[in-house]
């Protein structure tokens, strides 16, 4: 219960300012535990640049990951800043997201870029 | 013992937001026991409350309690003097809130008469816990110096700690404290060595670490529960929120109580929309969610966490964005390093010596620092330099730049992250330097 203005109680709702939060791009982001996670460790390779992204809409291994489209292998996992869009966006909202890969290399170290656009 | 029947008492406040970042202008709603109830509401238990108001709030606060569904509260008391209004000027909790309590030194008191029966209440209702909040009447006294015949959980949330106030404590009470609710910021550690050289009784201690999770001590064990970041909408009533949720829960699984507490926590920071947080927690619930990983920081801990403010930090006479940050990430006991203002700036008029000494220091405090975050007013030179050398240390740049100012995308690859305000910062710093949990 809160108030737009200062006359009364009532409810705020600030729903405009919280929508923004779903449906801005994300660039550059690096994924996390590529090393670790299935396509790398089941491929032994990594995704090719421009390789079509989604994020998996439930939480694996308490984390948000992200899966290759074809192969339908976890890549590595959103970091821990991005947790809001799971109860934020994909829940309460419905927002999905997909993507692409833009950065990917093994050297000196494992390392997955992607970019992601929210859409209900 | 009745199950998940629960007793708050506390004061009843307006909090008025004051913030320049509100978008529909100030926001003013319910607070002080209202933020605990609210979280109460959205769980299967019946929930009852004893508090202290102004006159003028009675109508607005039958009416929410209803809305509530609660059926059962007393006014234990009338506050005149002061029309317990709370100021509120940084809801985020960047730094310090700054809350002002409008006319605090003017308040007295009106205990009613429920106050002299209070123990007969106690007993006549049999709550499976007990909440009870600071106020200003002191309510908590009365549960030190009285023989209750009661047999339930009491937990007191203690505000501006007095040590000598608790001596009386009971070795079945248990206490919430926060970094912000001691005197002097005290850590979790210096706490407890207070309560022992005090020998203070107390069941459990549960000390709020804010963004950085939560350590409960119950008899000679410790338990870290984690916090879940977001980036807040607000940061008003959170430790009331997890007191209630925890109060709740806590049965058997400490650490799995604690949990759902900062992840419920974490839920009403998310929003001022009461709809919304209802809808989520059900949601929780309903769905049988899993919970996410979340953060460990203790506040101790975060001492050792070298950031670096990089860029042209040498206005005079007058507070800069990098004051802002520094005090900001200084209120949360992180280590921070002004590089310009601890070594010196290098003009024309430097001597060769002395510029050689100020960037080894810089290179030092480079080289040791965790993280950096590079503040852009405008461009310059020296800080994208900074910003390349950290990045090929391989230690992560938090770019602030709310302005757009950097367009070279050499110098944004460098980057992990752009942040534009203090509290997209924070968030960011807390998930970079805490420990996954």
């Amino acid at each position: 219960m809160g108030s737009s203005g200062t006359g009364k109680f009532g409810n705020y709702t600030g729903a405009k300012n919280e929508e923004n939060k779903c449906v801005e791009d994300f660039y550059d982001i690096n994924l996390e535990e590529v090393a670790i996670s299935d396509f790398y460790t089941s491929l032994k390779t990594l995704p090719d640049v421009g390789s079509k992204v989604y994020l998996f809409e439930k939480l694996h291994n308490k984390r948000l990951a992200i899966k290759d489209s074809k192969k339908d292998l976890i890549i590595g996992y959103l970091p821990i800043e991005y947790n809001y869009l799971y109860t934020n966006c994909i829940l309460n909202k419905g927002y999905s997201y997909d993507g692409q890969v833009i950065f990917s290399n093994d050297l000196p170290i494992i390392n997955v870029v992607v970019e992601l656009n929210g859409k209900k | 013992m009745a199950k998940n029947k629960i007793l708050v008492i506390g004061d009843v406040y307006v909090d008025f937001h004051i913030d320049k970042e509100m978008n529909e202008g100030y926001l003013l709603r319910l607070g002080g026991v209202f933020h605990s109830l609210r979280a109460l509401s959205t769980l299967p238990c019946e929930v009852e409350v004893l508090y202290f108001s102004p006159n003028y709030l009675d109508q607005n606060i039958i009416k929410y309690l209803s809305k509530l569904n609660i059926k059962t509260y007393l006014k234990l008391g009338e506050i005149n003097g002061s029309p317990n209004v709370m100021l509120i000027n940084n809801s985020k909790e960047i730094y310090n809130q700054e809350y002002q309590d409008l006319l605090r030194d003017e308040r007295t008191i009106d205990k009613g008469s429920c106050f002299d029966d209070l123990d007969k209440f106690l007993e006549n209702n049999e709550y499976s816990n007990i909440l009870i909040f600071s106020t200003a009447c002191n309510v908590h006294e009365y549960f030190f110096t009285h023989e209750l015949n009661i047999n339930c959980s009491i937990y007191f949330d203690v505000l501006n700690l007095k040590i000598e106030g608790l001596v009386n404590s009971k070795d079945n009470y248990n206490y919430f404290f926060s970094t912000t609710s001691t005197i002097n910021n005290l850590s979790a550690n210096k706490l407890l060595d207070l309560f022992k050289e005090n020998e203070i009784k107390y069941n459990s201690i549960i000390f709020k670490e804010n963004r950085g999770g939560t350590l409960i001590f119950i008899d000679d064990s410790i338990f870290n529960i984690p916090a879940y970041i977001v980036e807040c909408m607000h940061s008003i009533g959170l430790g009331d929120v997890f007191d209630a949720v925890y109060i709740y829960f806590n049965n058997n699984d400490i650490v799995e109580a604690g949990k759902l507490s900062a992840y419920i926590t974490m839920l009403y920071c998310q929003t001022y929309d009461f709809n919304l947080f209802i809808a989520n927690v059900k949601k929780l619930f309903n769905d049988k969610l899993d919970l996410p990983l979340g953060i460990r920081l203790p506040y101790d801990l975060r001492r050792n966490k070298i950031i670096y403010l990089a860029g042209p930090d040498f206005a005079l006479n007058q507070i800069t964005v990098f004051d802002e940050i520094a005090k900001s990430l200084e209120f949360h006991n992180f280590r921070v390093i002004r590089p310009i203002k601890e070594n010196g700036l290098i003009s024309d008029d430097t001597n060769r010596l002395e510029i050689t000494s100020i960037i080894n220091k810089d290179m030092d405090d480079l080289n040791n620092a965790n993280i950096m975050i590079a503040i852009v007013p405008y461009d310059d030179s020296g800080t994208y330099a900074e910003i390349g050398y950290f990045y090929a240390m391989g230690k992560k740049v938090i770019l602030f730049d709310p302005k757009n100012i950097v367009k070279n995308y050499f110098v944004l690859k460098c980057v992990y992250k752009k942040v534009i305000d203090i509290n997209q910062l924070l968030t960011i710093i807390f998930s970079i330097l805490g420990e996954k949990k």
